[in-house]
């Protein structure tokens, strides 16, 4: 799914950069208005700030993978704890 | 964490695209939707953090587990009562009259039991309570923690449940009522 996402998005940025904004048009008030330096350093912070968050849901799905791995003792020694339980 | 690789992805996309575009030297449809999709991260990020911790919460493993343990059941081990009742349903403890069933009011752990106040409370009104989850029971909210009522049986601990030579239920303790099963002679 994520392999997937990437390409359609980068297919997506790729045809976007193509699409000429008429002025007046309907797309022309929802485009961004800004130079072209503009447009560069924006979408760098964009990057550099989705990398970031990237590592920090990779952090968090481990750290939650880690925790859920020592679920199953958790409820090996409930189940044998508990006397109306019993299979 | 598609919606974010997918974000890096098209601004990239956008980024290498400036100044390069054919007829606009910004690309200004892919810096709008870098900047929408950049949006929408935040909103999944929240979202992904609300669903990874409620995920790995006891409560929910243990309703996913009873789920689970349900859909089993039924499907192994269907109904063959002739009249129809589900024998599920019945609690495997005698109920006496006039006894009042307490409900657990939300998702909790038995983790000590006053007996000594229970005691001190219940006997003015000659009460008497059976506790019925053992202490470290964890159960869901609406199933049964305990009953009370006038002239009940002596308070003892959990007694074993009664089991029929295929399939029997008890519907106290740490699944929601009347989802606890324990299973003999198979």
């Amino acid at each position: 799914m994520p392999a997937s996402a990437i390409v359609l998005a980068l297919a997506l940025g790729a045809s976007l950069s193509r699409v000429h904004v008429a002025p007046g048009s309907l797309l022309d008030q929802v485009a961004f208005k800004g130079s072209e330096a503009d447009a560069r350093q924006l979408l760098a912070v964009v990057t550099g700030t989705m990398i970031t968050v990237n590592s920090l849901v990779f952090a968090l799905t481990i750290a939650t993978l880690q925790i859920a791995s020592n679920t199953p003792r958790a409820f090996c020694a409930r189940f044998c704890a508990t006397p109306v339980l019993s299979w | 964490m598609s919606v974010l690789v997918g974000t890096d992805a098209c601004s990239l996309a956008g980024l290498q695209g400036v100044g390069n575009s054919g007829l606009d030297s910004v690309p200004r449809l892919a810096v709008s939707g870098a900047l929408g999709l950049a949006l929408l991260s935040v909103a999944m990020l929240v979202f992904y953090v609300g669903h990874m911790t409620n995920a790995i919460r006891f409560d929910t493993i243990m309703r996913t587990v009873a789920c689970r343990c349900r859909t089993v059941l039924a499907r192994d081990h269907p109904l063959v009562v002739e009249d129809g009742s589900d024998p599920d349903a019945a609690d495997a403890t005698a109920i006496p009259e006039r006894a009042m069933t307490l409900a657990a009011p939300d998702d909790r752990y038995l983790q000590d039991v006053d007996a000594g106040r229970l005691a001190s409370l219940l006997a003015p009104g000659g009460l008497r309570m059976r506790l019925l989850p053992p202490v470290g029971t964890t159960w869901s909210r609406g199933s049964r923690s305990q009953r009370c009522g006038a002239r009940m049986a002596e308070h003892h601990p959990t007694p074993p449940s009664k089991r029929s030579p295929t399939r029997s239920c008890c519907s106290r303790s740490v699944f929601q009522s009347s989802t606890l099963v324990s299973i003999s002679g198979i």
